[in-house]
């Protein structure tokens, strides 16, 4: 039993930091993603632990960067076909009348799957995807389409698609993570994922992709409460730094608290992804969703509210993590929803203890 | 990162569990409710405890030279995780094993370690920690009793209060000032005292549950060898340092692993009364899952960064104070959910269980206090008091 990092991952991890650092890393997204690719930040053989150490520095300087669809929702379908994640890729599923989370495509695994967008047998698809993450940017497009026996996965290239994905824009939550709409009027496809094995790829993108965000979220979190304590240091009043009030120093002591366990659940489900699959590691990724998305928000109002006036300027920067920190808050579900599916877990199913060997 | 038992560790668990499936009386209450008083008899402990020594399993971490086994931490963590699962009952020397021991073996003397530590290992000598004082439980470093020097022995008189397992215990570790002169912290010593001697008297006292699992100390004039101190005269204060370190550091695990099992019982209990079906109460099941999840997981990274450095990571400063409240929200959703006054065993139970956590954010340092400790220490903020 070891939950150290190993000294490659403190430098993998310290090496994305670094280059998230830089401000050739907010520039251009071409030269970017080209950074990004020759750092291996797409490598097949990457773990999903090195993964979560990447999601939680770009979490940490709130990067714009199309990584997360591109390796996390993208990624396993296109894997599962034999392709290597290469360009800015996304994954569509959402629609407006059918299911609408991952969660819910998954549960009535039937042919259909209630969906309204469809595959023909050339190969064409039809059919309207809703709040697809980064669907502006992503050139490849993984859709799930209903085909004749159930859901498929399909590869579209979007740069192909007229018209063009529109994006919500900056009237989303975060205007770095946009999500759009892509309407699909007959446009070709290549076969990713037949429907038979999509149910299992589809909950492997979903382990993953909330495993990653989970992590994330505590690079959200991590950096916000940094501010509050940097702030609470050196801002006075009333004669002395205002951290030597309890008012103020107890809250970032509470959510220290809360951004540790967060963490160590990030890390955990990240292990769990690739360790233990199956129930195991369902629990531990909605454990670590919940506690990261919860200890994102916390540590934005906590440090919103250590900042004063300031804090609720635009020119304080602490209102971009605060907009992550809502876009994870809300991102394919809520954390009621994440609870609900721990509780039928933990009480509907035959044993509502992990194995005790852990 | 490899969160599973090395093939070592998984033997040492499965040897662990399958001594403690024999080992530990099975005894049940009303509808699957724990049975009250199972390990309420001192008797029953006592001889549960010889049964742990004689397997090995009391002083897991101790050094060999002094009857330990040598192990590392995570033995220890298995065996506090394994004996929880099992609902076996602590050593009776708790507080000898986990705080005093440790103590004597990093401070005392050698003569203090050949006599005391074996002893505290069979549960032969039972010790508590007299520490606190009617006006010095945050402020220890106000400690009043006094332990005054007459020829080579030591005259202690005052008074200490909420000692744990005063009532049952023969030897204390006490906090005392040897030089009244000297201010706050300096001039305390620490004390390994008999409270068979002459001038002690013991006076239990009733907690919120009505149950009596402290009590007071008065000490009237009582004589002390010299060499009952622990280190030097005057190094008290470091002394006591240690051994709340070790309050700290040994009691994280024991404390998650007994969330886990009031985790367990409070589904029992949602299950008993037809409860496991309300959404809101799923949505708080599912929410103190995380907590003790967030808690078990942050446990084992301090145990991997101790196993590497040698020190507890700044994580393990949180844990108490997170385990606290998830241990009295947890108790309090299931008062709530035995409110129905179905008298089936679970309602006494978790009332009991209710009441008692309360202490929980006060015991072993106050919440405000362990915030202080982070903000000040970890966190690096401007001391507040
Ligand atoms: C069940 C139980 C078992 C115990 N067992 C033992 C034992 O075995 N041995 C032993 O020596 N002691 C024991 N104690 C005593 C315990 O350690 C003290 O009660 C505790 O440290 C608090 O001290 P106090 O009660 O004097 O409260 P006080 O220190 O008077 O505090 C009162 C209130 O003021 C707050 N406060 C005090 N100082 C500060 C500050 N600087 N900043 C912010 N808030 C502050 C506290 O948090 C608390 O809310 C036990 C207590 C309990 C409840």
């Amino acid at each position: 039993m070891d939950f150290a990092l190993t000294g490659e991952q403190e430098t993998w991890r310290d090496t994305a930091a670094k280059y998230l650092a830089d401000e050739r890393a907010a520039g251009d997204s071409d030269r970017t993603w080209a950074d990004v690719t020759g750092l291996g930040w797409l490598d097949s053989e990457l773990g999903t632990v090195e993964l979560a150490l990447l999601a939680e520095q770009l979490g940490h300087a709130r990067s714009p960067l199309p990584w997360w669809s591109t390796i996390g929702l993208a990624g396993p379908a296109l894997r599962a076909a034999g392709r290597e994640p290469r360009r800015p890729a996304t994954l569509a599923w959402a629609e407006e009348a059918g299911p609408g989370t991952l969660a819910a495509l998954l549960a009535p695994h039937r042919p259909g799957g209630g969906m309204s967008c469809t595959v023909a047998a050339d190969g064409t698809v039809r059919g309207r995807k809703v709040a697809v993450p980064h669907a502006a940017e992503a050139v490849d497009l993984v859709v799930a389409v209903a085909g004749p026996d159930g859901v498929e996965l399909r590869l579209v290239d979007a740069s192909a698609l007229r018209p063009a994905p529109t994006d919500a824009g900056p009237a989303g939550l975060d205007p770095t993570r946009p999500a759009g709409t892509v309407e699909l009027s007959g446009v070709a496809s290549t076969p990713l994922v037949a429907a038979d094995a999509s149910g299992d790829v589809l909950a492997a993108i979903r382990r993953r992709t909330l495993a990653l965000l989970a992590a994330e979220a505590v690079g959200v979190a991590t950096r916000a409460l940094a501010w509050a304590v940097g702030y609470a240091t050196t801002r006075t009043q009333f004669g002395r730094p205002i951290g030597a009030n309890q008012a103020v120093a107890h809250p970032l002591a509470d959510l220290y608290g809360q951004v540790e366990t967060a963490r160590s659940l990030a890390y955990r489900a990240a292990w769990s992804v690739d360790a233990e699959p199956g129930p195991v590691a369902d629990r531990a990724v909605a454990a670590a969703a919940v506690a990261g998305r919860e200890a994102a928000t916390a540590a934005c109002e906590t440090a919103i509210q250590t900042y004063g006036g300031s804090g609720f300027t635009w020119e304080q920067p602490l209102h971009h993590w605060y907009r992550r920190a809502w876009w994870l808050a809300t991102f394919d579900g809520t954390v009621a929803d994440l609870r609900a599916e721990l509780a039928a877990s933990l009480l509907d199913g035959a044993s509502g203890q992990d194995a005790p060997g852990r | 990162m490899d969160l599973r038992d090395s093939a070592e560790e998984a033997a040492f668990r499965a040897g662990l569990r399958d001594w403690l499936a024999r080992s530990v009386p099975v005894t049940t209450g009303t509808a699957g409710a724990p049975a009250r008083g199972r390990w309420d008899d001192v008797d029953a402990v006592r001889s549960f405890s010889a049964a742990l020594h004689e397997a090995g399993y009391a002083g897991l971490t101790w050094p060999v030279e002094y009857g330990g086994r040598g192990l590392s931490p995570v033995h220890q963590a298995i065996y506090l995780e394994e004996s929880a699962r099992a609902e076996a009952g602590e050593h009776i020397g708790v507080i000898g094993l986990g705080m005093v021991g440790p103590t004597v073996i990093a401070c005392g003397s050698p003569a203090q370690r050949a006599w005391y530590l074996p002893r505290i290992l069979t549960g032969e000598i039972i010790f508590c920690q007299g520490f606190s004082e009617p006006e010095a439980g945050s402020d220890l470093s106000a400690v009043r009793t006094l332990a005054r020097r007459d020829g080579d022995e030591l005259v202690v008189t005052g008074r200490k209060v909420w000692s744990s397992y005063a009532h049952l215990a023969d030897h204390c570790l006490l906090l005392a000032r040897t030089d009244p002169d000297a201010t706050r912290h300096r001039g305390l010593s620490c004390l390994l005292v008999d409270l068979r001697t002459p001038g002690v008297t013991v006076r239990p006292i009733r907690q919120m549950t009505g149950e009596a699992e402290f009590a007071e100390i008065e000490f009237d004039e009582v004589r002390v060898p010299l060499d009952a101190v622990v280190g030097e005269i005057g190094d008290g204060w470091r002394v006591a340092m240690t051994t709340l370190a070790h309050e700290r550091g040994t009691f994280g695990f024991t404390l998650t692993a007994r969330l886990e099992v009031a985790f367990r019982r409070l589904v029992a209990t949602a299950r008993a009364r037809g409860r496991d079906t309300d959404p809101l109460v799923r949505d708080q099941i599912a929410a103190r899952y995380v907590e003790l999840e967030g808690l078990r997981w942050t446990n084992r990274r301090a145990l991997a960064e101790l196993r590497r450095t040698g020190t507890p990571g700044p994580e393990t400063s949180v844990v108490k104070l997170r385990w606290s409240q998830a241990h009295q929200r947890l108790t309090a959703l299931a008062v709530l959910l035995t409110a129905d006054g179905r008298p089936d065993g679970w309602d006494r139970y978790w009332r009991r269980e209710m009441l008692r956590s309360r202490a929980n954010t006060i015991e072993g340092g106050t919440s405000q206090v362990l915030r202080n400790v982070i903000a000040e220490r970890v966190l690096g903020l401007p001391r507040s008091y």
